[in-house]
This record gives structure tokens, C-alpha cells and sequence, in this order.
């Protein structure tokens, strides 16, 4: 058997490549341009809306919600890239701080709608989910997956990862999570119950796809 | 440089056998770094020293299965994942990870026996740091409840009985002995086994 373990290792040996080490930095950068690509898209095809148009003449929004809404977003999306650049060699760690930046936004955006229902009721509380559903939910959706495809055409595939469904699930949350934060820069439906209905339900849903999808071809 | 060596013994079908594996954690690491920049006499010797180690890691925790093929196909991983070394980070961590989930996939796909051992001193005896010793016996005691594995980790880990377990933790002591049997037949099927004894003490 020694003789084959020989041959194996000579095999390897001769047709050996200089290869690219996997570096976070990419990531990071790769990410940051489909960033700018998803902001440029949706501030073309729909518009930036006027509370943040403000902002670039110092104007700051009578509420919080136009600029918190894509900054939570965005902070789920970028917690997102950071656990994938953990989990995505062998010996990356599972941690439950991955885990926190999400429960954190779902507990903070599930509170704030709870008390909208608690204080408006469901009838008058449902009437604000008219208004860009098909929208809101395409482009995170679209945009999601186009993000998806570059990111295991680039990073995904040269990953060896022990935690596949983590990592899958992460991928998925991270793509969806970055084009919801650049979708709602032209959103002004800032209702708690559309946020976590329309949004989280897109999110939600790309994020389970992505699990499923992933696992098994993140094996290795 | 800094040596290392280890140890092994393993109880495999009745035979007690030894094997001394040397090896160095750091000329591994520089052997990698030149390896992935293509320098294949580098990568050679890191293979063939790597073979060792991984014979005496496999043989230790599996039971019955074919080690040898088992090698091979850490091997051919560790060919084809060598890009996701860190080459400023240290090389036993992404080793033991390799030849870790190598193992588990070996096992659920092969439904072989394999020896689980909830002790740190498996994962010393292979030249791991006590972090990474820990780590071994913390990623399986994840799979389950945060309480199953606490049980699991006081009994296997601390030595402690399980009426000390109860006692500690305030719970019935017969429960503990419950929990702790289902959790060890848990773990034991999230690697593959079927139908295999579990002793709960």
C-alpha cells in the first residue's frame, strides 16, 4: 500500500500548479463592487428617494426609518461576508456571534412590528403592504441570485468549508441582504409589518433556497 | 525548528500496536507556503510527511475501516483544497480540519464503525495543541443540546459519575443517565454508525 501512497504522492507532485490562496481581502472587495453595481441599478431603474436625496444637502429625514432601513440591511449583509470568510476553509470555527447581527435584526424589526399591530390592529396595519411588493420582492430575489452566481463563480467553489449549510445559508443571506439594503434606498414603505413581511419574507425565502441548494454542492 | 513528536498507541481488533510519528508543525507550514507557489520537490516532502501522521490519526479513530484508502483521499483533498491554507496562519489547525471532515465523510458514506472518543487526550496524542484537542471533542458535542452536552462533556471529559452530574446540575440522576445515552447514540449516528452499543458508563 506504501507503494501506491508513492505513487499517489509523486502523481501530485509532478502536476502541481502554483496556486491563489484564498485572501478575505477579495471577498471583501469583490463585494463592496456588486454593491455599487446593485446602487447604481436600482437608483437608475427606480429612483433614490427623497429623504436620502436630502442628505447630500444636508437635510436629514424627519425619521430614522429611511436611513435605518438599508442600514440594517446593509449591517446583516456585511456580517453576512464576514462569516462566510470564516467558514469558508476547514478550519473555520462555528461561532453563535455569527449568528447574533441576525437575531438582533429579526428580534429588533419582529418587536417594532409587534407593536405597530398592538397599537394600529391588523386591518389598518395590512393596508401598508400595498405598494411595491412585486417589486421589492423581484429585484431582492434577481438581484440576490446574480450575486449568488458571481459569488461561487469566484469564491464559493474554491471553498472547502465544514459547516456546508451554515456556509450555503450565509452565502444566500449575504447576497439577499446586500440588495435588500440597496433596493431600499428607493423604498419608502417603512411600515415594521412591510419591513419584516415583504423584506424578511424575500430574505427569508433566498436564504432557505440558497441552504438547500448549497449544501450539497459545498460538499467536498 | 521546532520538533514534535507523538505517540500513538491504538486497541484495533484486539491488537495493541505503536507508532512514532515525528514531525515538525512549523517546517509543514514553510513546506505548504512553497508548495503553493509550485515548488513541487517542497510539496513532495510535505506529503510524504504528512503520510505518518495521518496513518496514526485515521487508525486511532477509525475501527474496521481501510485507513490506507483513507489517506489517499485526504490527499487528493488536501491537492485540490490546498489554495484555502492561510499562509500566514498555522498549518495544524487546516490539517486536523481536513483530515476531520474527511473522516466523517469516509464514515457516513462507507456506514463504518468508527471509535468516537470524547477526550481530549486523542487529539494531544496526535501533536494537536490543547485548543485544537478541545476543538475535536467540542464540534461533535455541538451537534447536540446545549444540556445533552453538557451531561456528556461532565461525564467524559471531567470523569464525573453521574449522580456527581446530577448533583451538580440539580437535575434527576436518571435522567442524566438517559440523556446522556441518547445523546452518545446521537452522535454516533450523525457519523454513520447503525445499531451500535453505546455504554453509558
Amino acid at each position: 500500500m506504501s507503494d501506491s501512497h508513492d505513487d499517489l504522492i509523486d502523481s501530485l507532485a509532478a502536476r502541481l500548479t502554483p496556486t491563489r490562496p484564498l485572501v478575505d481581502s477579495r471577498l471583501w472587495l469583490g463585494t463592496t463592487f456588486g454593491l455599487v453595481l446593485a446602487i447604481l441599478y436600482v437608483s437608475t431603474i427606480f429612483g433614490i428617494r427623497p429623504e436620502l436625496k436630502g442628505l447630500w444637502v444636508g437635510q436629514w429625514p424627519d425619521a430614522f426609518t429611511p436611513i435605518g432601513k438599508p442600514l440594517l440591511f446593509l449591517m446583516l449583509g456585511l456580517t453576512s461576508v464576514w462569516t462566510v470568510t470564516r467558514l469558508s476553509r476547514p478550519d473555520g470555527e462555528m461561532k453563535i456571534v455569527y449568528w447574533l447581527p441576525v437575531f438582533a435584526a429579526l428580534g429588533l424589526t419582529v418587536f417594532n412590528m409587534t407593536m405597530e399591530l398592538a397599537r394600529d390592529g391588523w386591518q389598518v396595519s395590512t393596508q401598508q403592504l400595498n405598494g411595491g411588493v412585486v417589486a421589492c420582492f423581484s429585484t431582492i430575489l434577481c438581484g440576490g441570485l446574480a450575486g449568488l452566481a458571481v459569488l461561487w463563480r469566484f469564491w464559493l467553489r474554491r471553498a472547502a468549508t465544514s459547516y456546508p449549510t451554515t456556509l450555503a445559508a450565509m452565502s444566500g443571506l449575504m447576497c439577499a441582504s446586500l440588495m435588500a439594503s440597496a433596493y431600499a434606498l428607493h423604498c419608502n414603505m417603512d411600515a415594521p409589518v412591510y419591513i419584516v413581511l415583504i423584506y424578511g419574507a424575500a430574505v427569508a425565502l433566498f436564504t432557505g433556497f440558497s441552504t438547500v441548494a448549497g449544501r450539497r454542492l459545498l460538499s467536498w | 525548528m521546532n520538533m514534535e513528536s507523538a505517540t500513538v498507541r491504538q486497541l484495533n481488533s484486539g491488537v495493541t500496536f505503536s507508532v512514532m510519528a515525528t514531525y515538525s508543525a512549523e517546517e509543514w507550514r514553510s513546506l505548504m507556503r512553497d508548495a503553493q507557489g509550485g515548488d513541487a520537490r517542497a510539496y513532495r516532502a510535505l506529503l510524504l510527511s504528512l503520510r505518518p501522521w495521518l496513518l496514526s490519526y485515521f487508525k486511532r479513530r477509525l475501527r474496521g475501516g481501510d485507513v490506507e484508502d483513507l489517506v489517499q483521499m485526504t490527499l487528493l483533498s488536501l491537492h485540490e483544497k490546498r489554495h484555502t491554507y492561510d499562509p500566514q496562519a498555522a498549518f495544524m489547525p487546516w490539517i486536523a480540519a481536513v483530515a476531520r471532515h474527511k473522516l466523517i465523510d469516509y464514515v457516513r458514506k462507507a456506514e463504518r464503525r468508527v471509535h468516537i472518543e470524547l477526550t481530549e487526550d486523542l487529539g494531544l496524542a496526535d501533536g494537536l495543541s490543547t485548543e485544537l484537542a478541545h476543538r475535536d471533542v467540542s464540534v461533535l458535542l455541538a451537534q447536540l443540546p446545549a444540556e445533552q452536552a453538557r451531561f456528556i462533556s461532565l461525564q467524559r471529559i471531567e470523569g464525573l459519575t453521574t449522580d456527581e452530574i446530577a448533583t451538580r446540575t440539580g437535575k434527576n440522576p436518571s435522567a442524566v443517565k438517559v440523556s446522556i445515552h441518547r445523546g452518545l447514540k446521537k452522535l454516533q449516528a450523525l457519523v454513520g454508525i447503525k445499531n451500535s452499543g453505546v455504554a453509558d458508563e
